[in-house]
């Protein structure tokens, strides 16, 4: 028993050891957290649009077609409490400051609801909270979490080993303004039938805590947003027909009435529901619910146009 | 709690620290009420609800074997007999209980409908409880070879019912015979460090075949169910030939896991996988894959029918064979699919009993390269190919789909859309790399049982490839998919 547990032991430390070196050398990669943590630090003065959200913003926005000083913090699989951490984070410090965007997704209105989409080309969602959570508390600085430190090695899903022998530009993922372009060809070939959302089984009721915690992310930022006269623009990016298809009116009525709620309580929000925007041709798509390149363009004109139509 | 996975790793960290404590070696009867306690919380965290079954088809069994043998005793070999048919009759009746009822049912009202009689089956409302294929086995097992005099019926009922409830293997086997595994139960087992040692190698290549090679051949094969009407030939040819692999490394994944669990408790489980994709023939496929089940069934149905059937020569042989294949298929759920699958390896056997390659067991040699012969190679490809069209039947929610999949297999063209991105291209040398270590090792039970190397022998270089093997594990682990066997 003595030398089992002793070999035991000191494989275990070896192991421990080599989860601490390439957890240590995974601080010095560079990616995408990191770049836009450094540059919100090093440009917090100047922006006057700040994007949030997930990948529906973070691939479906230029900066640079959207008006000056515009940054994209949205980054992927991002949870909506995180997007509330980083502006109580920095809102406070922007002086700029005139529009934060926020992406209201549909996915975000299952309240335990959801149940298996048959036609989704990948059925199980992939959680990716611990990611999440461990990114942001690495390289943002977010401290939503009791534990200070969440381990990349245990909880990052996102393909992290690749950082060691990828280049700094494809590591950073994005461009100097926070967007991430997809490319066209890369898209899979069963894209229309990617990213679908889940179906959802009507006869369940809205689980209020998680309705609570999604209404109190939003709230976070708009009573940041409100004493600062910045206003808070809730977006629900275009989706591709397929995705339509598997939209449940009664979801979408809950999202309306959600951002009806938000408006009613802060003044400064103000909602904008794409999801059946008409103009945009399958080429616009990288999947059935993220932009290409040429569909962000599109977006980010729109974008820009309701931003200064309410400037004017 | 699946064994991959973080909360099965403090569960056994307790186990194996109280199981181990001078307390409990001092007899093998607290041993083995820990066991037996740590077996059933296991079991309830998969099913809680149906404890209550497991005990008493436990207590039932344990009353009849004793009952069988004191009847044995008195030398009344009829009631002996009856005794015998009744456990097996009501191990049977558990499965088709559970398992079957609703099955048989619904078939036979498609039958009476579909010849003119109306008829109206209100179907029950069974929950399948978890393991139950391999626990009613195992209960079946113990009478029958107490009939047989192969062992005495145990005096100890919390020894008895350790074995049947034995948590590494009782929600997805080895299925353990009496015989071998009851007389373990009766000795204090303190810790034996070659065989823990192994033990965890085994754990380690269970996960890794598992983790990093089943779960992630899982979405390639998974997509191209979901849309092979519209996918190329190639992709469905290449899903083909990939799902025997996924679903080897998925159930020899769980096996290693659970047979190397044992031997950090002491205990040798029936291993159940013989490096299957080596076989030159169907018959030695069989002998190479589910071992425990396929084992199981040989003697207490292929050869009692074999007996029966011996006046027909061959055809009684062929017979035999056919039923012994259609009840390993339906043993695996209730659907004509898995029917259908035991027919279509049935078929196979026929030409081998006929030309006698039956039960020929020709050793497997390299050629002076540590290759395979070039016909021995042959034949395992050809075995390969059958044994993937056999498994289309297998995957197949039903029999119109396997025709479906594979009528678009053959007329779907070369050109079209892929489902193998460059990580899927890695996945499917991670699957070559398992064939070529499944060749190198053929006379190992696991793959990191590598003694025979000279380079192995130093502790460092083993380490090193271990750690290896555990940054491939948390570097190209597969999303989560649940034991493929667990269903059965």
């Amino acid at each position: 028993m003595k030398k089992f547990l002793t070999i035991l032991g000191s494989f275990a430390v070896v192991l421990f050891l080599m989860c601490a070196v390439i957890e240590v050398a995974l601080l010095f990669r560079p990616n995408v957290y990191a770049y836009k943590r450094q540059y919100m630090d090093e440009h917090l003065h100047d922006i006057k649009i700040l994007l949030l959200g997930s990948s529906h913003i973070e691939e479906a926005v230029k900066p640079e077609l959207v008006g000056e000083g515009t940054f994209n913090l949205a980054i992927s699989a991002r949870l909506k409490e995180y997007d509330a951490a980083l502006a109580e984070m920095y809102v406070p410090r922007m002086d700029s400051l005139k529009v934060i965007v926020m992406a209201v997704d549909y996915t975000n209105f299952f309240f335990e609801r959801w149940i298996l989409n048959p036609a989704s080309s990948h059925h199980a969602p992939e959680s990716l909270v611990s990611s999440c959570r461990c990114m942001h508390t690495k390289y943002m600085g977010t401290r939503i979490d009791p534990f200070w430190y969440w381990s990349e090695i245990l909880n990052s899903r996102l393909n992290f080993m690749s950082r060691f022998w990828n280049n700094r530009q494809k590591l950073q993922e994005c461009d100097s303004l926070g967007y991430v372009s997809l490319d066209p060809a890369l898209r899979a070939s069963d894209w229309e039938y990617r990213a679908l959302p889940a179906l959802i089984d009507s006869t369940k009721a809205i689980d209020p805590q998680s309705y609570q915690e999604l209404y109190d992310s939003y709230a976070a930022v708009a009573r940041l947003a409100q004493p600062k006269g910045v206003r808070l623009i809730l977006v629900t990016p275009p989706v591709y027909k397929t995705y339509q298809q598997a939209v449940n009116p009664i979801v979408r009525q809950d999202m309306h009435d959600f951002c009806q709620k938000l408006h009613e309580a802060y003044p400064c929000v103000e909602y904008y529901d794409m999801l059946y925007e008409e103009g945009y041709l399958p080429e616009d798509f990288n999947d059935s619910s993220h932009l290409s390149d040429d569909g962000a363009v599109k977006f980010s004109h729109l974008l820009s146009e309701i931003i200064s139509r309410r400037r004017q | 709690m699946v064994v991959n996975s973080y909360s099965f790793l403090l569960f056994f960290t307790v186990v194996f620290i109280v199981y181990y404590l001078p307390v409990l070696r001092r007899t093998p009867r607290f041993q083995n009420a820990w066991l037996l306690l740590v077996s059933y919380v296991f079991y309830g965290f998969a099913d809680w609800q149906m404890i209550p079954l497991l005990l008493g088809s436990t207590l039932v069994f344990w009353f009849v074997g004793r009952w069988l043998r004191r009847e044995m005793d008195q030398g009344h070999r009829v009631a002996a007999s009856r005794i015998t048919t009744l456990g097996v009759v009501l191990g049977i009746g558990l499965l088709l209980w559970f398992k079957y009822l609703n099955f048989f049912a619904e078939s036979l009202s498609l039958l009476l409908n579909s010849i003119g009689l109306s008829v109206s089956w209100t179907t029950l409302n069974i929950v399948l409880p978890i393991g139950v294929s391999f626990f009613t086995f195992k209960l079946i097992s113990y009478v029958i070879e107490i009939h047989r005099e192969h062992i005495m019926p145990s005096s100890d009922f919390l020894e008895f019912a350790a074995y049947i409830a034995f948590f590494p293997t009782i929600l997805s086997g080895p299925i353990d015979r009496p015989d071998k595994f009851l007389p373990q139960m009766k000795t204090v087992h303190t810790l034996d460090y070659l065989l823990a040692a192994d033990g965890c190698r085994q754990i380690l290549w269970g996960m890794f075949t598992k983790m990093c090679i089943a779960d992630n051949l899982a979405i390639i094969t998974a997509s191209a169910w979901e849309s092979y009407e519209s996918l190329p030939s190639t992709m469905l040819l290449a899903a083909a030939l990939l799902y025997p692999v996924q679903l080897y490394a998925d159930f020899d994944g769980y096996s290693n896991m659970a047979i190397g669990v044992g031997k950090l408790l002491g205990y040798r489980v029936n291993r159940n996988f013989d490096h299957p994709f080596l076989a030159r023939n169907m018959a030695e496929y069989w002998r190479r894959w589910h071992i425990s089940l396929t084992g199981w069934i040989t003697d207490y149905v292929f050869m009692p029918l074999n007996i029966a059937f011996r006046n027909l020569d061959n055809w009684g042989v062929v017979m035999a064979a056919m039923i012994n294949l259609v009840l390993i298929g339906l043993w695996h759920g209730a659907n004509w699919t898995y029917g259908a699958f035991g027919f279509y390896h049935g078929l196979l056997f026929i030409p081998l009993i006929l030309s006698g390659a039956f039960a020929k067991k020709k050793k497997l040699k390299a050629n002076d390269l540590g290759l395979p012969h070039l016909k021995d190679f042959g034949w395992m490809l050809f075995t390969f190919c059958l044994v993937a069209v056999g498994h289309v039947i297998f995957r197949a929610a039903d029999i119109s789909e396997a025709f479906a999949f594979m009528e678009s297999l053959c007329t779907n063209g070369l050109s079209g859309a892929s489902i193998i991105d460059a990580y899927g291209m890695l996945y499917i040398l991670f699957a070559l790399a398992l064939i070529i270590i499944e060749w190198i090792q053929r006379q190992q039970e696991h793959a990191l049982q590598l003694q025979r190397f000279p380079l192995f022998s130093r502790r460092p270089v083993r380490f090193a490839l271990y750690l290896l093997i555990i940054l491939l594990i948390i570097t190209f682990t597969g999303r989560s998919q649940a034991f493929i066997y667990f269903q059965f």
